[in-house]
């Protein structure tokens, strides 16, 4: 935050060469990686209100926060065992031949439409192995996202007439040493 | 509790999962910081949520307040839920000491500590306690009768140890009580296909795919929330079938 103030500092400045005054070569290399993130689209969890979220984008007319059913009131887990899921997110991982580490739980809780289709907001919970607060590389975070995203067999969701179409679906990967070793639910 | 969860959160819209439920049990608890069971209620939409950091905190407080009660409940939660087996495992075992051979939602602590042994892979140990779990059924209060699941997880436990005859005992004592249950008809069905007796590996398996059609299941209470250990769907089955050759 100092260097992008800095750097926004040096941007208005009316007086030519006040950069070298303001930031060190190691700060510009730093806020040049930063650019570079952005450019290469590399990603980052959004912290909103407290929570973590991959996306917080939202489209329907009924608040996300308002919606109280789960995918256990309309009987929707995913249609394939945890072992089944298990394997395949580990090949998934695998693939990728990213390495990390950590031993906890991420949980995605996310959305499910009347498709199938699994909405853009997608909330991030992760614990350590004790159940306290932790946070992961963000790396593994991704990783997992973009394997849960592959998953396209979700129950559509249907509800009675004038409550939301969505029912909140839930993966949570259990790693330990980085490694998935189990799924829940 | 009565006027607060009995009269109050009980009767709440989508009930744990409306946001009021907490500042019902938040009201109990200004009230009785000291009860236990208030912990555990508060606990509940956080645990099958996903939000287990929050869960745990209540739970873990719930039983440092009542061990009798909830000790247990937090290795089931543990076993069943967050599939934590070395954690459960701690747990069952206070468990033990303190209620020796107690049970928890409808099962003896054996069978928990059956199934944490037998998903980390100690078949050995898994099979021990599967055995206390299954001979206190025989001789209890339920005329004999061994809980189906029981068997289940024996005969897992016996394919583990590579025990093919003794599995296939097992599971067919598990048929005998529940002949529609479709993890039994479908890990016998495996057992035959090992030992290539592709008829019988057929002949199950068709069985585990109507029965699951027709919305058999472990009966387990919790099935809704998450999947027991070696719980399989239509996808399974469909699979070894495909393998088969339709």
């Amino acid at each position: 935050m100092r260097l992008f103030i800095n750097l926004l500092l040096v941007t208005f400045s009316l007086r030519p060469g006040a950069a070298e005054n303001l930031i060190s070569h190691d700060e510009n290399k730093e806020y040049l990686r930063y650019i570079k993130q952005l450019d290469t689209g590399q990603r980052k969890l959004i912290l909103l209100n407290g929570k973590m979220y991959t996306d917080t984008a939202w489209t329907s007319s009924f608040k996300p926060d308002s919606i109280f059913v789960y995918y256990y009131n309309v009987r929707s887990k995913y249609p394939e065992s945890s072992e089944t899921i298990c394997e395949k997110s580990k090949n998934y991982l695998r693939i990728t031949g990213r390495h990390f580490s950590g031993s906890g739980y991420i949980t995605f809780r996310f959305f499910i439409d009347s498709s199938g289709l699994m909405q853009k907001r997608v909330q991030v919970l992760q614990t350590d192995e004790q159940y306290k607060v932790y946070r992961f590389n963000e790396g593994l975070v991704w990783d997992l996202y973009d394997y849960l995203k592959t998953l396209q067999n979700w129950k559509p969701a249907k509800a009675p007439k004038g409550y939301p179409p969505f029912y909140i679906g839930l993966m949570t990967f259990k790693i330990h040493e980085g490694n998935i070793v189990n799924i829940i639910p | 509790m009565t006027r607060y969860v009995d009269s109050g959160a009980a009767k709440l819209p989508y009930y744990y999962n409306n946001p009021l439920w907490d500042k019902y049990l938040d009201s109990v608890l200004a009230i009785c910081p000291q009860l236990a069971s208030a912990y555990q209620l508060k606990a509940v939409p956080a645990l099958k949520n996903g939000d287990y950091a929050k869960a745990y905190e209540l739970d873990e407080q719930a039983a440092k307040l009542d061990s009798q009660q909830f000790v247990p409940y937090l290795g089931f939660l543990k076993c069943i839920f967050t599939k934590d087996y070395n954690g459960a495992i701690k747990d069952f075992d206070i468990a033990n000491r303190i209620i020796p051979g107690g049970a928890e939602m409808d099962h003896d602590f054996y069978f928990y500590l059956g199934i944490c042994y037998l998903e980390l892979g100690n078949f050995r140990e898994a099979g021990r306690n599967f055995e206390i779990d299954i001979s206190s059924q025989r001789s209890g209060k339920s005329a004999g009768e061994v809980h189906f699941n029981s068997l289940l997880y024996m005969g897992l436990t016996q394919i583990g140890e590579d025990r093919s005859d003794s599995a296939i005992n097992y599971l067919k004592e598990c048929l005998h009580i529940y002949k529609e249950l479709p993890e039994a008809n479908y890990y016998l069905a495996l057992i035959y296909k090992n030992k290539k007796e592709y008829d019988s590996t057929r002949k199950y398996l068709e069985i585990a795919k109507q029965s699951f059609l027709d919305g058999y299941t472990m009966n387990e209470d919790n099935l809704y929330y998450v999947n027991y250990p070696r719980q399989i769907t239509l996808y399974e089955i469909d699979e070894q079938l495909d393998l088969l050759g339709r």
